[in-house]
Parts: structure tokens; C-alpha cells; sequence
């Protein structure tokens, strides 16, 4: 296999409760006040205020981060502009909603506006029309890695030349507490403004560089062992470049999880590793909003954003801050 | 001609569960002999208005395997596995070697259905878990060690493709399991229903008196390989696949295309331009065509302005009015066509229609025609003005 892809980071873009800032990203997560999110503020103009709770998080995310670049973004031709969104759970809520309505009264009583966003795609493609990208606009689903696994898709398209820069994201809302959310289920966006590696970018000073790879451990976690996958992926991962500074990994309590904690505590040595350990199904951004506060909180060393689903995925980030470029 | 600086790629193993039956045998005789009949659809609750799909044979669902990760699961990711494992004995890779083969999924409403089962039969709010769920499944059954799930609604499919594409020509892998798989779900069918853009009678794509899609439930599946290592292992294609193309509408309106096409256009003219070929070098266009009204006459537009109104423009083969609208696998059941199309060099005939004269594109409805030229161009769009372009080409000929 080749190495693989890398992007150069030149915008950030952060909100959920607590962290409505990129340099946040990395605090303690916090439970919502009821008006912790003020669409007037945050999204001026008309419109937006009927849109579902989590497509507003992520316009948000995509606004301030675009604003991050200055006025760069706006001089890339719309047909070089593309957007690859990860989430898992931004649709629960309404979801559930629309077919307890079916069920009650019938289709009829749907709201027209709000049916577009049965697909969890459409909260990625709200952004199109927003920004102007007409290279493309791609959701990831993958539970608990999409927002990694947006990244990773976004490197692999800007390399294949699709795009000369993307928004790479996640978004989450929580589903109801009937469906069984609770405080560890992620809620808010972050975005990404990705670019090749060695694109020129004049006037851009870059957040740092990412490269994401992913594989499949099973939901046993032991397909046949961890290690056989995990290895070969670690090593060609961070083969080259300076030492690894510090591990963040975003793990559940599952067999897959277990399996790749014990894998991980193997060769973690004397690095500084932060465990979040959370429910399965607690959603997609937490992960990559751990590569957005490495990125953010200008510490200098390598960085590994780490996360694994219970399905058995496992997507691993290798975040290299760029301390002379940060802001 | 092909660019000789980057790996070429190939389909060598295809795999299908849809209305026509288990197998791709059974898909294409199907679609020779007609294609299926949309039939009601037996869940409860159904209030709205168009209530039949497509509907995926009951003794064609497999029973395995009906759990992940302690999540119960519906038809659909079941369906995926028996399409996926038919896909890999097709292509000739056996269970020992599947680790380095990763599976890229197109699937948006994936394991709804076991959610709406539950809310159905009056047993309380489901605990939600995520939707996406199948390309996991499908690693596991067949012994990948990577997989990663895409959901773009209806071009799903053709962006799972582009993905594998680029996998293939990077080196990431020299060989991919790409697929979509997709089931029978109430919310979603009614939500289309609310928006008027189904029909109750039929899929009548570019017809006269076309009122919307008709939804379909089943999975699809290829396995595309670099041309090079089909080669070194003996593998016999049934296509190339030259070129995946996207782009986005950006247009202000969430359910409506672009009216002009302008971004459709550049898909599938950036398709064709990637994968060395030229209009006249198309011999069949597999349209998105849902028979939707506008979108067909929006779609049957953009091919005019890409093909041309002249005698010899290409046939267009409008697949959703035989197996209906797979949704997230669409695309997937799209490229499967296409590459028997490709193999067979043959055209099954379209269903009979009454055509729009406003949908000025050549339907040829009386039988079977030649595939006449070698390459085969698919459009796969979406609710959002996504859409996907890509081109295969009978292996061998577009070299």
C-alpha cells in the first residue's frame, strides 16, 4: 500500500456546548443550556432558523471556519469547492418523529421542509448551495469513525484531484431521550478547511497536517487479533516524521473497544494518552474534534487521534501541528 | 485513449438481490424477460398515498446473519452479504483472500427498517442506533480488514464507486468490494410520498403521463480491481471502469435539480473526458431517470446536450422502470447493469411507455439492441443536486 493521503489544514471551525471556538475543542464536554446554540448570532440572515437543529451547527462550523481563511476560500473556482460531512446521528430525532406521525395521522402531516433531512447526506449537502461547492458534496456514516473517515475521504479526493479544497467535517445532534441519548452523545459541528499537501496557498499559514487511516477489527474485536490489523496500519501510518507526542482515543466499552484499548496500552510507552471511553453509538464528532483541538491549542508535537465503533472500525489520525503556522 | 500514468481498473465479480431474484443470472434474465411488477407493500401503518415498491422476492432475504455488534439486523444488511459473497466467488477471491480487499458501501437508511419494526408493532421508542451499519456487516462476513460507508441519498452508489476508483488508482488497494444495499422503509417512503414525487401506478421514467419513482428494496455489488492484478491472478472482466466523475449543484432549491444542468453536464463530459473516450465512442447510457417529472426532463436535456439529437446517439436503457429505485444502491445496481450490458454486448429492451415528447432521448422499447460501440455511460444523481458520472467500457476496447 501506498502512504497514505495528507492534507495541509489552513481553516478551523468549532461549535457544540462549551467549545464554540477551535482552541476549546479540547476542554471537558459540557451538558447544553437550552439557548446554547443562537442561530440569530451565529447565522444571520433569513432562513436558517427552520432548518433542523444539527444542519445549523454545522453551517456554523463551516461559516467560521471559511472565515479562519480570510478571503481565500473565495477565490477557488466553485468547480475546485467540495464538502465531505461524517455523522451518524444527526437524523435520529427526526427520524423518530416523522414515522410516529405516519403511524398517528399519516404522511400528510409531515413537514414538506423537513423531509429532505430523513438522509443524513442532506446536512452535508445544505452546505453546497451555502459556499458554492460544485466539485462535490459526499457524507460518511461509519458509526463513531465518520468524522475520521470524512478526513480521510476528503485527503483521498483532493489527492485523486478532485477538489482543489474541501470542508472535511462532522456533525452530530443527540437523538430524544426515548431513543436513549444521553450526555455522552455528541452534539455540535467541527470543519476542516483542507487543501493538498504542497498546494500553493499564498497568504495561508496552516494549522498543521493530517493524514487518516482506517481498517476493520471485527465487532469481536479479534479479527483474528487486533494486533494483525492494527500493526501494519500503526507502522505505516507514522512510519516516518518526528515522535509521537500524544494519543487521544475515542473508545467504547464493547469487545471491538476492549481489543483495541489493550492493543493500543502495548504501545503507548511513556506517551501521554487521553482515553474517552463512552457508550457505543455516542456519534462521529468527538473524534474529530480532538483532531481540531490538537490542531488549535498550538502545543508542538505529533499528535494520534484514535477511534474504534463496536461494528469493529477503527480509524486512526496522524495530527502533526504546524506550531510555526498557528494562530 | 486511457492515461498510461496511473492504474487502470476493472470489474471482475459482480453479485445481486433485488425483485428479479437472488443472483446476478436472475437479474439479467429478469430484466430480458421485462423486469418486475411493483407490488404493495406489507407493513403496518401505511398512511400515504403511494404504498407499493419493488419488492425484493421474501424467499430471496436471507435469515443470516440477524445480528452485529448485539444490533438486530433488517433485510437489507442481510441482503448485502449474499450479494457481497456472490460478488467474491464471481470474481474468484476466496474467504483467505479477503483481508486486503476493503468495502466502500453506498447506504443511507441501511438498518432503519429494525427501528420501524419496533415503533410499528407498539413496542415503545426504539433505542436508536446508527443507520449505517452494513459495510461493517459485510467486512465481517467475508473477512475484510477495512471498510468504510458512504451515504449520498440516491448517488450513494455512484460515490461509492468514485471512491473504490480512486483507491484502486493510488495504490491504496488492488482490489475492492464496492456495493450498496438498501430496504423497505416506511419513513422513507413516506416522506417522498409527502413531497409528491412518487407515483402510485408505477416507475415511468421519460413517460407521458409520469408522476414520480416508485422505490425498490436490494443489494448490489462489483468487485473492482487494478487492471494489472486481474491479470496476474487470471481474472477475466466484464468491463473496464475508465472514469468516475461527480459534481454538485449547489442550487438553492433542497429537492430540485439544476435547471439547466449545467453541473450534471460537466459530470458526465468530465466522465467521458477522464476516461479517454468521446460522445460517439458511448453505445448505452444508463440515465438516473426515476420518473420524477421534472428530473427526467432536466436529465433527458443534459443528454441531449452531451450526445446530440443526430439518428446515432446513443440507446438509453431506463432501468428503474423494470426494478424501480433502489435508492442508496442504485448507482451500484446501475454499474452492475452496465457491466453485463458491457459483457453481453446487448441492451435489454426499456418497459413499454407512452414517451414525453419533452424527453427528447431514444428509447428503444421493442426488443433487445446491440451494444454497437464500447462504452456505457451511468448517471447516478440525488435530492441535495448531487450527482455522479462514470463510464464502463467492454474490456479490451477502450485501449
Amino acid at each position: 500500500m501506498n502512504a497514505p493521503a495528507r492534507v495541509r489544514v489552513l481553516g478551523l471551525g468549532m461549535i457544540a456546548p462549551g467549545a464554540v471556538w477551535p482552541g476549546h475543542a479540547l476542554e471537558p464536554r459540557v451538558e447544553p443550556l437550552p439557548d446554547w446554540f443562537d442561530t440569530e448570532a451565529l447565522l444571520p440572515g433569513r432562513g436558517y432558523r427552520k432548518l433542523p437543529p444539527g444542519c445549523r451547527y454545522l453551517l456554523a462550523a463551516a461559516r467560521s471556519a471559511l472565515t479562519d481563511t480570510g478571503t481565500w476560500f473565495a477565490g477557488i473556482p466553485a468547480h475546485e469547492r467540495a464538502a465531505v460531512i461524517g455523522g451518524n446521528n444527526a437524523g435520529a430525532a427526526l427520524q423518530d418523529d416523522f414515522d410516529r406521525t405516519v403511524i398517528a395521522t399519516g404522511a400528510a402531516d409531515l413537514s414538506p421542509a423537513q423531509v429532505p433531512y430523513m438522509a443524513l447526506s442532506m446536512f452535508a449537502g445544505r452546505l453546497a448551495p451555502e459556499h458554492g461547492l460544485r466539485a462535490f458534496s459526499l457524507a460518511t456514516n461509519s458509526p463513531a469513525v465518520a468524522g475520521l473517515e470524512a478526513l480521510q475521504t476528503a485527503a483521498r479526493a483532493l489527492v485523486a484531484g478532485r477538489a482543489a479544497a474541501v470542508l472535511a467535517g462532522a456533525v452530530e445532534d443527540r437523538p430524544t431521550s426515548a431513543q436513549g441519548a444521553g450526555a455522552a452523545h455528541d452534539l455540535g459541528a467541527a470543519v476542516l478547511v483542507c487543501v493538498p499537501e504542497g498546494a500553493p496557498a499564498a497568504g495561508n499559514r496552516a494549522y498543521g497536517h493530517c493524514s487518516v487511516r482506517g481498517a476493520f477489527v471485527g465487532a469481536a474485536g479479534s479479527v483474528p487479533l487486533a494486533s494483525d490489523v492494527l500493526d501494519p496500519l500503526w507502522k505505516e501510518l507514522l512510519a516516518d516524521g518526528p515522535p509521537i507526542a500524544r494519543i487521544d482515543a475515542v473508545v467504547d466499552d464493547s469487545p471491538a473497544g476492549e481489543a483495541v484499548v489493550a492493543w493500543l496500552t502495548a504501545r503507548a510507552d511513556d506517551r501521554a494518552v487521553t482515553a474517552l471511553v463512552r457508550p457505543p453509538g455516542s456519534g462521529a464528532l468527538t473524534p474529530l474534534r480532538r483532531v481540531v483541538g490538537r490542531l488549535a491549542d498550538g502545543a508542538p508535537g505529533r499528535a494520534v487521534v484514535l477511534a474504534v465503533s463496536a461494528h469493529g472500525h477503527v480509524s486512526i489520525a496522524d495530527v502533526l501541528p504546524d506550531t510555526a503556522g498557528v494562530r | 485513449m486511457p492515461r498510461p500514468d496511473r492504474r487502470r481498473a476493472v470489474l471482475t465479480g459482480l453479485g445481486a438481490v433485488s425483485c428479479l431474484g437472488t443472483g446476478t443470472d436472475a437479474h439479467w434474465v429478469g430484466l430480458l424477460a421485462g423486469g418486475a411488477t411493483p407490488r404493495e407493500v406489507d407493513l403496518p401503518h401505511m398512511h400515504m398515498r403511494a404504498k407499493r415498491m419493488y419488492l425484493t422476492p421474501r424467499s430471496a432475504i436471507p435469515a443470516a446473519p440477524d445480528s452485529h455488534a448485539g444490533i438486530p439486523l433488517g433485510p437489507a444488511p442481510r441482503m448485502a452479504v449474499a450479494a457481497a459473497r456472490e460478488a467474491l466467488a464471481d470474481a474468484g477471491i476466496g474467504h483467505g483472500d479477503t483481508a486486503r480487499v476493503p468495502v466502500v458501501m453506498g447506504v443511507e437508511m441501511g438498518n432503519a427498517s429494525v427501528q420501524e419494526e419496533q415503533r410499528g408493532s407498539g413496542g415503545g421508542t426504539p433505542p436508536w442506533t446508527p443507520l449505517a451499519v452494513t459495510a461493517a456487516v459485510v467486512a465481517e462476513a467475508v473477512g475484510s480488514r477495512a471498510c468504510a460507508g458512504l451515504g449520498n441519498a440516491c448517488a450513494a452508489g455512484g460515490y461509492a464507486l468514485g471512491v473504490a476508483l480512486d483507491m484502486i488508482r493510488t495504490g491504496e488497494a488492488d482490489a475492492v468490494l464496492v456495493g450498496g444495499a438498501e430496504g423497505v422503509t416506511r419513513v422513507g417512503m413516506a416522506g417522498f410520498d409527502r413531497i409528491r414525487v412518487t407515483d402510485p401506478h408505477g416507475c415511468r421514467p421519460f413517460g407521458r403521463d409520469r408522476a414520480g419513482t416508485v422505490f425498490a428494496d436490494g443489494a448490489a455489488f462489483v468487485v473492482l480491481e487494478s487492471a494489472a492484478h486481474a491479470a496476474s491472478r487470471g481474472a477475466r472482466p466484464y468491463a473496464e471502469l475508465g472514469a468516475a466523475a461527480w459534481s454538485c449543484d449547489a442550487y438553492h432549491h433542497p429537492t430540485a435539480p439544476e435547471p439547466d444542468a449545467v453541473q450534471l453536464v460537466r459530470a458526465m463530459r468530465d466522465a467521458l473526458d477522464d476516461a479517454g473516450l468521446r460522445p460517439e465512442d458511448v453505445g448505452c447510457v444508463l440515465p438516473h431517470a426515476t420518473g420524477t417529472p421534472v428530473n427526467d426532463t432536466v436529465e433527458s436535456q443534459a443528454l441531449l446536450r452531451v450526445f446530440g439529437d443526430a439518428p446515432d446517439r446513443p440507446p438509453v436503457f431506463a432501468l428503474k422502470a423494470l426494478i424501480g429505485h433502489t435508492s442508496g444502491a442504485a448507482g451500484m445496481f446501475a454499474c452492475l447493469t452496465a457491466a453485463l450490458i458491457a459483457s453481453w454486448a446487448q441492451i435489454p429492451a426499456n418497459a413499454p411507455v407512452d414517451q414525453d415528447p419533452g424527453c427528447d432521448v431514444w428509447l428503444p422499447q421493442d426488443g433487445p439492441v446491440p451494444l454497437t460501440r464500447p462504452a456505457v455511460l451511468v448517471n447516478s444523481c440525488a435530492t441535495g443536486g448531487i450527482n455522479a458520472s462514470f463510464v464502463l467500457s467492454r474490456s479490451g476496447e477502450s485501449a
